[in-house]
């Protein structure tokens, strides 16, 4: 009975925790602008994240070492410190993107402006970051990062024509009143957003930090491959409620309060108030994440000693990277740059930067060294080698797509 | 390719027979996770010292065979990335007879606390955690 | 041998850029350069239509309702900012420019009476005074959205 629990808690928490700004934003941009059209993207990028995530995962339990030691000792020190430069910048981003989400969705609870919030949401994930044990903070904010699922019911109180949704779905088409360029930058912002590299160092330094074992692979492993598949449902329920509602009333999502509209008026204020608690439960979740990656890699190149299961006074260096992660992150707040903007930005870069994370798993899932008789299967490596070339892909064409279109624009 | 002096096989010696467990310094030192005792990280091996001649010295014959001296950690990196050499006395060392094992990590048979590696952790804990409510308690 | 090609690459790469900045500078107000922010506007508005139609059926809150009403300022702000930025040589393009101008400040004035109104009318449906507050203002950002949308169709902007 416990062990059911435990596995229920997983998977909810998997759920909860796979929708983070990053998501909220792009998926709700695409639906108003796209309809249904980019689903697919979805698809691949929650396939692609089961993929790796349960990788990386196996790679810490069986070998006790976290993704980034791993990607310098394979990549020697030159390729590690850029792969490590690369993936830090993306992680601030974010970590900024999350916090300025926090505060806007505590802006739309309250009317007060989100600058404002700025502060108190620095201090509300720097605190957790402190004091607070990993699985009750992982437990937590997935729980009630769950409450998003108002978006599903919202799309079912809204009595779509599912056949016409459907139809957007499968056309596999470019929209008519859009351009060609910006449909697929749109794919990619959205590949990048189901495929944040952060998920994969937290996933393994996660794993290390709760002392996986082999024996615990199977509990991941249903948590990852039904978590994130009914996370990715929630992605394309908030592009749903966006293409019903919006997409007809041209009106095109540029804040998070647009993105409330056609849950509002599904639902009224109560749904409101659910979505509103499940935006804050879920970028809050998000920056804790991302704050603890970027530890996390520092730490993990640089071998310092790292892990929420330590004191803080017994991983001095992590701590202090960390909470000089959070104030990078507000002080770029600071200059009054709408979050938003971070947000699209920031999963752009991930998408570019993805070929950097994935490759060295691949090899390291692969090294009998590390994995004894748990290396790859050979269907998980065709899988992975697949991944590997619409990731590389992916990651070419965003900046020469970035120019073209003006972002997006 | 051809034209290249052939070594005469009088020349040549037989490489010593390895005592015990061989080691690629390249494959299984450099860039490997150092536990201390306790196994709390330390550092990375972020290079490592040899004794015996310097680079383009001439190695008079019979000389013993180089030994790692220590595993050098800090600033060291940086010339692994972008070259050049630190003075010596630059250089933070564990010295290689306080290593006490080495596998897909190194460990040391020393706490991390007794080491010159550590003192930037040390300096952290003592000037900014330490200062900080809460920084020595387990987290909740 | 890699000195050349990335010297030529920065040099290629600052071209394009400046070359995107004087075209950005001397962009003309034709129908093409305005077809963006008018896009932007037009959404910026109606969305906050949709707000306001929410709050008068009280399907969402005085806080939630006035930040997009507040947020659509915003985008409206930037919208007009870009317009300013172009620069009309010919009668036709002025005519153009400072009809565009004309229809964003009104809507700029409608977005603003439907903040304040959302914001004041704390009292929700039961607020006499308040709902006709909103109709008001619910009719004002209407005939706004109209201006805009005529003046789109004769521009030729879809």
């Amino acid at each position: 009975m416990k062990r059911l629990l435990g596995v229920a808690l997983g998977i909810l928490t998997a759920i909860g925790g796979f929708v983070d700004i990053g998501d909220l934003v792009t998926n709700a941009v695409v639906g108003s602008r796209f309809g249904m059209s980019l689903a697919w993207v979805v698809l691949v990028g929650v396939v692609g994240i089961c993929l790796f995530a349960n990788m990386s995962g196996r790679v810490a339990a069986v070998s006790g070492r976290a993704t980034f030691e791993v990607i310098r000792e394979r990549l020697g020190p030159r390729a590690g410190l850029a792969n490590l430069g690369a993936s830090f910048l993306i992680n601030v981003m974010t970590v900024t993107a999350e916090i300025g989400g926090i505060a806007l969705a505590l802006q739309l609870a309250s009317g007060v402006s989100y600058m404002l919030w700025v502060p108190f949401a620095l201090l509300a994930v720097w605190l957790v970051v402190w004091r607070v044990k990993f699985s009750i903070m992982e437990n937590v904010t997935g729980l009630v990062g769950l409450s998003l699922v108002v978006f599903a019911v919202a799309l079912f109180l809204l009595k779509p024509d599912w056949g016409a949704l459907a139809g957007q779905a499968f056309a596999l088409s470019v929209p008519a009143q859009e351009g060609a360029g910006v449909y697929w930058y749109y794919a990619i912002a959205l590949f990048g957003a189901a495929m944040t590299p952060y998920e994969v160092f937290f996933f393994s330094s996660g794993a290390v930090e709760e002392g996986w074992k082999i024996k615990d692979l199977l509990q991941s492993r249903i948590n990852v491959l039904l978590g994130f598949p009914l996370g990715g449902f929630l992605s394309i329920a908030i592009a749903g409620c966006a293409a019903v509602v919006l997409l007809p009333a041209g009106i095109s999502v540029t804040s998070l309060s647009q993105v409330a509209l056609p849950v509002a008026q599904a639902g009224g204020q109560l749904a409101l108030a659910v979505l509103i608690l499940g935006v804050v439960a879920a970028t809050f979740g998000a920056a804790l994440e991302t704050t603890l990656s970027s530890g996390y890699t520092l730490a993990q190149f640089f071998g310092w000693s790292w892990g929420k299961f330590r004191r803080p006074a017994q991983a001095a260096r992590f701590h202090v990277s960390m909470i000089v992660v959070l104030l990078a992150g507000v002080a770029v707040l600071a200059t009054g740059v709408d979050p938003i903007l971070v947000t699209e930005y920031s999963v752009v870069f991930s998408a570019i930067a993805l070929p950097l994370t994935y490759l060295p798993i691949l090899v390291v899932a692969n090294d009998p060294q590390y994995m004894g008789k748990h290396v790859n299967g050979r269907a998980v490596n065709i899988a992975g080698v697949i991944y590997l070339f619409i990731i590389l892909v992916a990651s070419l064409a965003a900046i020469p797509l970035m120019i073209a279109t003006g972002a997006g624009a | 390719m051809s034209k290249a002096k052939r070594v005469q096989p009088q020349e040549i010696h037989a490489a010593p027979y390895p005592a015990g467990k061989v080691l690629d310094a390249q494959l299984h030192l450099l860039d490997r996770q150092v536990l201390d005792v306790d196994g709390v990280p330390v550092t990375t091996v972020d290079d490592i010292e040899l004794s015996g001649p310097e680079p383009n010295e001439k190695i008079p014959k019979g000389a013993p065979a180089p030994q790692i001296t220590a595993l050098l950690t800090g600033p060291v990196l940086g010339t692994r990335i972008f070259g050049g050499r630190p003075p010596s006395s630059r250089l933070i060392r564990i010295p290689w007879k306080s290593v006490a094992g080495v596998d897909t990590v190194v460990t040391l048979g020393v706490r991390a606390d007794s080491l010159d590696a550590s003192w930037v952790e040390r300096w952290l804990r003592t000037h900014v955690i330490a200062r900080i409510p809460g920084g020595s308690h387990e987290p909740e | 041998m890699s000195k050349f090609p990335r010297s030529r690459t920065v040099v290629l790469t600052f071209l394009v850029i400046l070359s995107a900045l004087l075209t950005g500078c001397s962009q003309r107000p034709s129908a093409e350069a305005l077809e963006s922010p008018a896009k932007e506007v037009s959404s910026a508005v109606r969305a906050a239509s949709l707000a306001v139609d929410l709050r008068i059926s009280d399907s969402t809150t005085a806080a939630a309702a006035s930040t997009t009403a507040d947020d659509m300022l915003g985008d409206v702000e930037s919208a007009t900012d870009h317009v300013h930025r172009l620069s009309a040589q010919t009668q036709e393009e002025r005519v153009l420019r400072n009809d565009a101008l004309a229809a964003f400040s009104s809507i700029s004035r409608a977005l603003l009476h439907a903040r304040d109104a959302l914001t004041s009318s704390s009292g929700g449906p039961n607020d006499g005074q308040g709902q006709t507050q909103l109709t008001t203002v619910q009719g004002e950002l209407r005939v706004a959205t109209e201006q805009l949308d005529s003046l789109m169709t004769k521009a030729g902007i879809q």
